[in-house]
């Protein structure tokens, strides 16, 4: 296998959220939602880390517990896009013809809602925005791009020799989509994952900074930014903490990515 | 001729996308519950009021028919009345979306003005480490969400140096210079972002491109490197950049919301925002379908210059005998 | 066939090694030499991978970035290996050009083919003073002759409809009117030498004899010298009198066409020649393969 610095550095940040989101299952500095008013704004140090928040909120245990709707966007996301993507992709590419067209149309359709014009849609229609409403507007969001990856690399796979020997020896289309497509585009699904991942994080980020995802009370990094602007001017430090969770989470993601594109096949591309 | 039968071909796809979106968007807000009875009448109403601005909205109608005419109000230029104060709603986006098409347009010339050099430079240079460096700090670039890069830059230029005003937005009728300045810290942002994704693609655009044959064919006849890449590379790549410089202006066009509310900028994004908090479902509806409308023209833009660069599907493929 | 060696050859090619990828891996070209003179048509003959095609491309100057090239290629006395971009350009498409294998994916898809073979001439138009002789202006003034200069290559290069085609786009454009527009391009500067790499591999078998008609008349009209490389033996002695065998990036074998169709000296041109001549085999019997002549170093195969 070939070594990759991209993969492992990818690999570095992403265990390093994983690792955070985990501990934070079991155990947390303080209460993330435990208003401390006479510990308002403390600066980095001990007992907090990272200082407190304009509530006296401690920001170590609030970036500790955001990783979870952070890493929770990221699943739901390839999860959705993965399992409805997918098939579509590869019955487009079989099918061809009216049907293919059709599926592809409609991919396109979706690329003039992204997720955040998803979630703001939803939100209207459901009195306000939840997690629920931002994660399935993230997850539709990702559709698309697993439909146009599944679909390109389909086709490679439909029109290499063995495959059309396998047709023409009367092997059924569900068949070969089974045991010759499928297994032939995983890496190019997995590579496409770790990007679509990270979009996830980023549109959950702007998501909650607008206040149309988690509640205030749940801790996510793009809603600690928003809770940190009144501050910028005096306490930049409030910002820092959040702002860095997020850049680390999407570079490990997409440094991942490339890795695994570098490692599994140099000449895939990415669909954003 | 065939050029002709292939842009209505586009025309037909972007007018049936757009009554596809709209109805879309049209069900989702009014089969889902809630009801815009109550944003109007308060929680308290009584049943009859309720009855009876019910039938005088139309709102006991099938839907599909409530549909149909509100689809003939839009094409008469009625885009609905704001259920709050019963305003057009027509006339409350058109101020908000020359804010945002100021933000947009120029984030979007400053992105290009940064990463096509910046792409084309690191295809030229992708053994050196010069070209490397260009991807490396691409890759920071793109981890970083544009608001966040917003309020990083306040934090810097507004809250530290004092040289740009962090926020508000004047008209450029009023104070050109002044809309400028307010406007550079948005578009910075903007622009950093986009451009960090906009980069790595024109790279890639560049070397498939210089991988080519016709490529080493236009150094045999005595191109220089450089030069063949201007001269040949440049169209070829630009049917790859074209397609994602339409993506990424439509996601502005969304992810605008987001930044105008960084810097506090009376945009579309802030009146979306603010109309589905007060659950003004028309005026939503409204934005909504103005902001698909928009990103459905970019996509036929998009199309259209392909049509333009591409000789391939402009004539067909008759060979001359 | 040169009995007096001129003072400097037209390309003297000395001690060539061209090595991909990292230092120290096994070079595609192993220290090669040979010389080519003014008029001369050599054709350069090996099967796939032997190092034909590097060399080729080492002598162009167009190896891609990150490609080993040691030894001397000489053009005219002056070395080349090493030679700037600039000065490399001001020699290619004009003293030496070159045609390749692939004619569908040669030419840019979206430039007619007229303004792609007019650049031929803009590129170098300064330095063809000849031209400018003939029609009777001054150097400068050749661009706004460029597409009378165009049409005539092309109707030289035996194309049909020269207007329609220099107005066509490539796509529009049958691999064989691609391959010959592609010649014409080599030829319109009067080169010394033109290199030809497997050109008619990709056309038609029909197509390939038109084309190396041709192209043949188009190199004596001209009287460039050539290097023709091919696998194919047949295809090399309808353009060259000369030939050189390439065997893993070593050139084993080099004569006249006759001498080394009548008498080769190396297992691999043996099998080569055999295998070309299968109209000597008995109806019914098995084609003779290459390994049946290779008793070589490797020991050789089983029939």
């Amino acid at each position: 296998m070939k070594r990759s610095a991209s993969l492992i550095i990818g690999a570095a940040l992403v265990g390093v959220v994983v690792l955070a989101c985990l501990v934070s299952l079991v155990w947390l500095p303080f209460d993330p939602n435990h208003v401390v008013p006479s510990a308002r704004l403390a600066s980095p140090g001990w007992p907090h880390l990272m200082g407190t928040d304009g509530l006296g909120l401690d920001i170590f245990s609030r970036v500790l517990a955001g990783s979870r709707i952070c890493l929770l966007a990221g699943i739901i996301a390839v999860a959705i896009g993965a399992i409805i993507g997918v098939p579509l992709g590869v019955a487009g590419a079989a099918t061809g013809g009216v049907w293919g067209q059709v599926i592809m149309r409609a991919a396109d359709l979706v690329y003039a809602f992204p997720a955040l014009l998803l979630a703001i849609l939803l939100a209207a229609a459901r009195g306000g925005g939840s997690v629920a409403t931002a994660m399935v507007a993230i997850g539709i969001a990702s559709v698309p791009a697993f439909i146009r990856i599944a679909r390109g690399a389909s086709l490679q796979v439909l029109s290499q020799d063995y495959v059309l020997a396998a047709r023409a020896a009367g092997t059924t289309r569900a068949r070969i989509a089974w045991s010759h497509v499928l297994p032939n585009i995983a890496p190019v699904v997995l590579v496409q994952s770790s990007v679509s991942f990270g979009l996830a994080i980023l549109a959950e980020a702007a998501l909650s900074y607008l206040g149309l995802s988690a509640p205030a009370t749940t801790p996510a990094w793009g809603r600690m930014l928003y809770d940190a602007q009144p501050y910028l001017f005096s306490d930049p430090n409030l910002a820092t903490w959040p702002g860095l969770a997020i850049a680390v989470a999407v570079l490990g993601f997409n440094l991942l990515g490339d890795g695994l594109r570098d490692v599994l096949d140099p000449t895939l591309r990415e669909v954003r | 001729m065939r050029l002709s039968r292939l842009l209505l071909g586009r025309l037909a796809a972007f007018v049936v996308s757009l009554l596809v979106a709209s109805l879309a968007v049209f069900l989702l807000l009014n089969l889902l519950p809630g009801d815009v009875t109550a944003v109007i009448l308060g929680n308290n109403a009584t049943p009859a009021a309720v009855a009876h601005l019910r039938s005088a909205m139309g709102l006991d109608d099938p839907v599909l028919l409530r549909y149909v005419h509100w689809l003939a109000g839009v094409a008469h230029g009625n885009l609905g009345a704001s259920a709050f104060t019963g305003e057009p709603v027509a006339g409350l986006i058109v101020p908000k979306l020359a804010v945002t098409i100021s933000l947009v347009g120029g984030g979007m010339v400053l992105a290009m003005v940064l990463a096509l050099p910046a792409g084309l430079f690191a295809a030229l240079h992708r053994r050196q480490a010069s070209g490397q460096m260009v991807l490396a700090t691409s890759q920071l670039g793109m981890a970083v969400p544009a608001f966040l890069a917003g309020i990083v830059l306040v934090v810097v230029f507004a809250a530290r140096l004092r040289w740009l005003p962090a926020g508000n937005y004047v008209p450029l009728t009023s104070d050109p210079l002044d809309w400028f300045r307010h406007l550079i810290l948005p578009w910075v942002s903007l622009a950093l972002v986009q451009g960090a994704v906009l980069v790595r693609y024109v790279r890639g655009a560049f070397l498939d491109v210089m991988d080519q044959d016709y490529m080493r064919t236009a150094r045999s006849i005595g191109w220089r490197r450089r030069r063949a890449v201007w001269r040949h590379g440049l169209r070829n790549a630009a049917l790859q950049i074209v397609t994602v410089l339409g993506l990424q202006l439509a996601t502005l066009f969304v992810g605008a919301v987001v930044i105008e509310n960084v810097f506090v900028l009376p945009g579309l994004g802030s009146l979306l925002l603010r109309s589905v908090n007060g659950r003004d479902l028309p005026l939503v509806q409204a934005i909504v379908l103005v902001l698909v409308a928009l990103i459905l023209m970019i996509n036929l833009l998009v199309d259209v210059a392909y049509l333009v660069i591409d000789p391939r599907l402009r004539t067909g493929r008759a060979v001359v005998e | 066939m040169s009995d007096v060696p001129e003072a400097v050859p037209l390309l003297a090619v000395d001690g060539l090694s061209v090595t991909f990828g990292r230092a120290g891996a096994s070079p595609a070209v192993r220290d090669i030499a040979f010389t080519l003179s003014s008029g001369e048509r050599w054709g350069l003959i090996g099967e796939s991978g032997s190092g034909k095609s590097a060399t080729a491309l080492a002598i162009m100057g167009l190896l891609p970035e990150g490609v080993h090239v040691h030894g001397s290629v000489r053009w005219r006395g002056g070395e080349l290996v090493g030679l700037g971009d600039a000065a490399y350009s001001r020699l290619r498409g004009d003293a030496m050009t070159m045609v390749f294998q692939e004619p569908m994916t040669a030419l840019d898809p979206t430039m007619t083919v007229g303004r792609q073979v007019a650049e031929v001439l803009r590129l170098h138009y300064v330095r063809r003073a000849a031209d400018a002789q003939r029609y009777g202006v001054g150097p400068e003034r050749i661009r706004g002759h460029a597409r009378e200069r165009v049409l005539g290559v092309l109707a030289e290069v035996g194309l049909p409809d020269v207007e329609r085609i220099a107005d066509s786009f490539p796509h529009q454009l049958s691999g064989g009117q691609r391959q010959l527009v592609l010649i014409g391009m080599a030829l319109m500067n009067s080169p010394l030498l033109v290199i030809c790499d497997e050109p008619t591999t990709a056309l038609d078998v029909t197509v390939q004899a038109t084309v190396l008609r041709l192209l043949d008349a188009g190199l004596s009209a001209v009287g460039a010298a050539c290097l023709f490389i091919s696998h194919d033996l047949a295809v090399v002695s309808q353009v060259c009198s000369q030939v050189m065998v390439m065997y893993q990036g070593r050139i084993v074998e080099r004569g006249s066409l006759a001498q080394v169709l009548g008498a080769p000296a190396h297992p691999y041109t043996r099998g080569l020649v055999a295998t070309a001549a299968i109209d000597a085999v008995p109806p019914g019997e098995r084609l003779p393969v290459i390994g049946d002549f290779w008793a070589g170093e490797d020991g050789g195969r089983d029939g």
